[in-house]
């Protein structure tokens, strides 16, 4: 049988699908592929045939790590994300004067916090690395916080860009809520009576907001961000009604 | 049932360096080409690396996907397995999958195989399952341990007990009755 022989071509084809091929057989045949288009095709139906057994294996969920090294290896810019109009409304509702009184909310939190900051903190230096993509990295130095669950999931990186004067949000990996639930992210500081409320933060994609000078120098003197999971809309009452269920420690980037 | 239309569009719209189409395509078929990849490698590190490189090859390569040469899911899972055959090939001690593959060394191969996926939608999958079931026992099992289980060829050896001369013809007369009984 002649090497041309469509049938000796689709038998090669299956040999190197299935790995039948020596080390010096398979490199022959990886240099005829750039010649020959039969050989090529031969290839193709092989392993759209033979791939239909891989597609009878039973699906399973990867870890989320996976796509957050794809999309940082891809430098993939997270997507605007326009429908969200009432976290504008809400991320523009900032109050003007904080009241001054004894934080009781920070005590509890706090030990929360701590506990969940002590044994995350190694995982956040990896993460705010890992995550920091080089095109945001200037001469300005940036604020940065990574949200990150019971699970030490990762969920949003929250960068303030005081030169810009915008705060940004990137959403990393975050279960979607059902439509009477919102994400809100709240601002925790020694300085603050009360948590403040930054507005409601997305399930995906990517928002920006601009700041004032008072925001950026709260922002810039907090100690951590948190997020609580809040009725469709934001918290009725302007403080959170849930305890946290994401903490970020607040960090300068030069 | 992934839908593979979507999954088309999403690959043409990944051609055009559309990241949001990305993320879509991530979403649609990542659990069903893990499974490959976990299934090939038994190891999560490993199939996670296989993942990622994989997804970062269609990103680059999205355009060279000919929609009229067959199924979109198929041509991922093309590239998840050679990725994976890359480690499998890469991993000198492989000691991992190795001590993986051997608590699976009572799988019963056809049983296993039949009860993962009965194709009931789709159509070529189904042939091949038929087809799958009317080969010799020896035959069905070195097909299935080297390709759906992503054993090396020594491996098989040692399974099955038999000359690589052997295994390696098993395969190929198995390969040679599939496409005839699916009439290739």
């Amino acid at each position: 049988m002649k090497l041309n022989h469509p049938t000796l071509k689709q038998r090669l084809a299956d040999d190197y699908v299935f790995g039948l091929m020596s080390d010096a057989s398979r490199r022959n045949f990886e240099k005829r592929l750039s010649n020959d288009s039969e050989l090529k095709q031969a290839l193709r139906n092989s392993e759209a045939l033979w791939n239909q057994l891989v597609l009878a294996i039973p699906e399973t969920p990867p870890s989320k790590q996976v796509w957050l090294k794809i999309a940082e290896r891809l430098q993939l810019t997270p997507t605007k994300v326009h429908e969200i109009t009432q976290m504008r409304q809400n991320l523009g509702n900032l109050p003007s004067e904080p009241q001054r009184r004894t934080p009781k909310w920070l005590v509890s939190w706090a030990i929360a916090a701590s506990i969940s900051t002590f044994g995350l903190g190694t995982y956040l230096g990896v993460q705010l690395q890992m995550l920091t993509p080089s095109t945001t990295q200037t001469d300005s130095s940036r604020t940065l916080a990574v949200l990150v669950g019971e699970a030490k999931q990762a969920a949003w990186l929250v960068e303030l860009d005081a030169q810009q004067q915008q705060l940004r949000v990137n959403t990393l990996n975050v279960a979607a809520l059902d439509t009477t639930q919102t994400y809100e992210l709240w601002l925790l500081s020694e300085q603050l009576a009360q948590p403040l409320s930054l507005g409601l933060l997305p399930e995906q994609g990517f928002y920006q907001k601009n700041l004032d000078t008072e925001q950026i120098a709260l922002l810039q003197n907090a100690q951590q961000l948190a997020v609580t999971v809040e009725p469709a809309g934001g918290s009725p009452t302007g403080q959170p009604t849930q305890n946290p269920t994401f903490f970020g420690q607040i960090r300068q980037v030069n | 049932m992934l839908d593979e239309n979507a999954i088309r569009q999403l690959l043409l719209e990944c051609a055009q360096q559309n990241q949001k189409a990305m993320q879509s395509l991530y979403r649609l078929t990542a659990s069903k080409l893990y499974g490959a990849a976990l299934r090939l490698l038994q190891n999560r590190d490993l199939a996670d690396e296989a993942l990622q490189e994989a997804f970062v090859h269609i990103w680059y390569k999205a355009s060279e996907y000919d929609a009229e040469k067959g199924s979109p899911i198929a041509w991922m899972a093309t590239i998840v397995r050679y990725r994976a055959v890359d480690i499998i090939r890469r991993e000198a001690s492989q000691s991992n999958r190795a001590q993986a593959l051997h608590h699976e060394l009572e799988i019963q191969v056809e049983d296993d195989f039949f009860e993962d996926h009965r194709a009931e939608q789709n159509q070529h999958l189904e042939a091949l399952q038929h087809c799958l079931e009317q080969l010799d026992d020896n035959h069905r099992r070195s097909v299935l341990f080297s390709y759906y289980y992503g054993y090396s060829h020594h491996e098989v050896v040692e399974k099955l007990q038999r000359p690589l001369g052997t295994i390696k013809s098993w395969i190929r007369r198995g390969l040679q009755s599939i496409r005839e009984c699916m009439q290739l």
